[in-house]
């Protein structure tokens, strides 16, 4: 995980005894803190910027609300990505979501004609959208265990603890995971390449 | 099988790119403590009668100990307590008021005193409620 000091947890508890002491406009701190982290675990399993808002909205309610129940011995930024985790999932489950077909994903998000991007910052764009497009047609779990290894930075230690999950189970299915998104880039880039020999 | 710790051969690493993360919207906080503020005076309406009125229920409180006290305290005559005088004129056989009693009912001299008193703590108590509430929104 993303490393937080000593005086970052010192600041977080400062500003949360604050809080509890009725100064609620400390709580600002904290949602500055740790808003963009936390809207991007949301974007990354939700999937849109709209649900990611709502999703990271709600989680600082849920912060908000459960601030007197948090030991401060333990770390805030794992208790607030733990809430916002369990957001996340619990929305996603709920809304019903319709599936993606590999049709969906545009056969021309490479061509970013009339944008002035160099080929490698086009070439990123590209594999950007094809990861995008993998995490939609995954479960998600498993989006929520890939955002938190590869874009939080976790190891299956800290991710077992932030989800519950056993850490072996946590392997498995981070396995699977990546297998199945390999599969779908792979299919999306076979796609592609039959879209370029057409054109 | 798979070695999720180690970032050897795995793939898929090739596609992610780690550095790009998305901000929150600008307004993020500012919405966020708009709900925070609404909720926190929500939960200020769960409260009971009590816990919202502790002011004004203080001053009714302080009031009523004070009206009771002044019944009960003797006068300045030196005569015993108008309570127990109305308690020791009750005939238990028929019981009897003595309306006389009323009449001769006399009040300690600092009560007036301290009936200014309650309403000038009444008007400073209503003061700094308000002076509280008004941070309170802020």
């Amino acid at each position: 995980m993303r490393q937080m000091n000593g005086m970052d947890h010192n600041a977080d508890i400062k500003y949360i005894e604050q809080v509890l002491g009725g100064r609620i406009e400390s709580f600002g701190y904290l949602v500055d803190r740790y808003k963009d982290r936390t809207y991007n675990l949301a974007l990354r399993v939700c999937g849109n910027r709209e649900e990611a808002e709502e999703v990271a909205q709600d989680v600082f309610m849920k912060v908000f609300r459960s601030l007197k129940g948090f030991k401060k011995k333990s770390s805030f930024a794992t208790w607030i990505y733990r809430i916002a985790y369990n957001t996340a999932i619990s929305y996603v489950r709920n809304k019903k979501k319709s599936v993606l077909s590999l049709e969906d994903f545009p056969a021309d998000v490479s061509d970013f004609g009339g944008i002035n991007i160099s080929e490698a910052e086009a070439e990123k764009e590209y594999r950007n959208a094809l990861v995008n497009f993998a995490l939609k047609k995954i479960n998600e779990d498993e989006r929520g265990l890939i955002t938190l290894f590869y874009y939080e930075e976790m190891n299956t230690e800290e991710i077992s603890v932030l989800t519950g999950i056993s850490k072996s189970n946590v392997k498995v299915k981070l396995f699977r995971a990546r297998q199945k998104m390999l599969e779908i880039i792979k299919n999306v880039e076979k796609k592609k390449f039959k879209y370029h020999e057409q054109a | 099988m798979n070695k999720p710790d180690s970032h050897e051969a795995d793939l898929l690493r090739n596609y992610i790119d780690t550095e790009r993360a998305e901000k929150a919207p600008e307004d993020f906080t500012s919405r966020v403590m708009s709900g925070i503020r609404l909720e926190n005076e929500k939960y200020g309406l769960k409260k009971g009668i009590l816990a919202r009125n502790i002011v004004p229920a203080v001053s009714g409180i302080v009031t009523v100990s004070l009206i009771i006290l002044a019944s009960v305290l003797p006068g300045n005559s030196g005569e015993p307590l108008p309570l127990i005088r109305f308690i020791q004129n009750i005939n238990i056989q028929i019981p009897k008021i003595d309306l006389d009693l009323i009449s001769t009912f006399e009040l300690p001299e600092w009560i007036p005193y301290v009936f200014i008193g309650v309403f000038f703590l009444g008007l400073f108590d209503m003061g700094i409620s308000g002076l509280f509430h008004r941070a309170g929104k802020q």
